[in-house]
């Protein structure tokens, strides 16, 4: 897990940061004003370089949900959800805040390396027999927030496998990507301390080897093949 | 001590090995494999069938956390509960009767909170990680789908890992 993470309210020129509200939230005044008023508290957590919307939502149930989009440079892309009630809650409020600038401290630290992994097999997919790679989006969940990412599709005769990112926020690594085939899935753990990506076989006990294209197109081909 | 937590993570690779083995059984299309007797998949497409042993395998892998942290809490309270016992010595009825009542309040300390911390020789990160993987326990035991989302993401052969290291630390288990 990463050591240091933000919790606490910004300083610095947090009213500078504009939240909106989409135009269905803006027709519903009772909830556009709850959000209204807990503004200031969110943009004290989110500071100034990010952006954000709030949206009016409803749950599998039909009970209202007041979902936030976050846009923070770093850590890309993520929403909330909030039951309208946590918003009349600051005590409460502040602590699914403060769950959720880690989310974007957590994200934001591992997108560098999922970058850097998925170049990497972009590079080492073209050992494979006719390979091409297409990319499309998805979203995964880290804590309470929804991240906007992609995953790799990597064909190789006929047959395709996904490179999907399942979150940064796991027990015992700094983050989880999933090669899902016919075969596998087989499991890529990002450690920060160890500065790599590795495979951790399904295997006891637990040992993990660090990532090779070598390494990468035997994963490869046993997902592609079953 | 052996491992208490072994016999759980070897009944997860059987189980996920068979899983395995099913999903190959189905894309390989191996002829007479799948019968009437099987009727999860017989007669279904396979891309239906891949996708409930995908459904199949995500479940296996939090029922085997939940499995994992439940023996490794009996451990834990088991090995507890053995120091007033053993400190005290029998005959006197009031020192017998405290012992009682100690024995039965470590039944009900909190795993997270309590429990875990008494164990001080045990590197903090390492307690830290129990902590986490308890907390991905509850989340399962208590209706996943229906409360919050899930706290982190906990792998099973991990939390295998990080739980015997933790009893090893402590002096439990070899």
């Amino acid at each position: 897990m990463m050591a240091v993470l933000e919790r606490k309210p910004r300083s610095g020129q947090v009213d500078a940061m504009a939240i909106l509200q989409t135009p269905g939230l803006l027709q519903s005044p009772e909830y556009a004003a709850l959000v209204t008023k807990a503004d200031p508290l969110v943009a004290s957590y989110l500071g100034p370089t990010a952006s954000a919307i709030w949206d009016l939502v409803n749950d599998e149930r039909g009970r209202p949900l007041l979902k936030l989009k976050v846009v923070d440079p770093f850590s890309g892309p993520g929403t909330w959800n909030f039951a309208p009630d946590e918003l009349r809650n600051e005590r409460h409020l502040s602590s699914r805040l403060g769950d959720l600038t880690d989310s974007l401290v957590r994200t934001g630290v591992w997108r560098k390396p999922l970058d850097d992994l998925f170049s990497s097999i972009r590079n080492w997919s073209q050992g494979l027999p006719g390979a091409y790679i297409q990319e499309e989006p998805m979203t995964y969940r880290d804590g309470n927030g929804m991240f906007e990412a992609s995953r790799l599709l990597v064909t190789s005769e006929g047959l395709t496998m996904q490179v999907e990112p399942v979150g940064s926020w796991v027990v015992g690594a700094d983050g989880l990507v999933n090669l899902n085939g016919l075969g596998g899935p087989y499991m890529l753990l990002y450690s920060q301390r160890d500065g790599g990506w590795f495979y951790l076989p399904d295997t006891t006990p637990a040992q993990t080897v660090p990532l090779t294209q070598e390494l990468y197109l035997q994963l490869a081909e046993a997902c592609l093949h079953g | 001590m052996d491992n208490p937590l072994d016999p759980v993570i070897d009944w997860y690779h059987t189980a996920n090995d068979s899983l395995r083995i099913t999903r190959r059984v189905l894309i390989q299309g191996i002829p007479n494999a799948v019968t009437t007797k099987h009727s999860s998949f017989f007669g279904h497409p396979v891309p239906a069938s891949a996708a409930k042993l995908g459904s199949a395998k995500n479940e296996l892998d939090r029922l085997v956390v939940l499995s994992l942290t439940a023996v490794f809490e009996r451990t834990l309270r088991d090995h507890l509960v053995q120091i007033p016992r053993n400190a005290i010595v029998p005959g006197d009825i009031v020192v017998e009767a405290v012992r009682e009542q100690i024995l039965e309040d470590i039944e009900y300390w909190n795993i997270s909170s309590r429990v875990i911390d008494v164990f001080q020789t045990v590197d903090p990160a390492v307690r830290g990680l129990a902590r986490q993987i308890i907390d991905y326990r509850n989340w399962v035991a208590h209706g996943r789908t229906l409360t919050e989302p899930a706290p982190s993401n906990v792998i099973p052969i991990k939390a295998h890992q990080n739980l015997t290291e933790f009893l090893k630390q402590a002096g439990i288990a070899n």
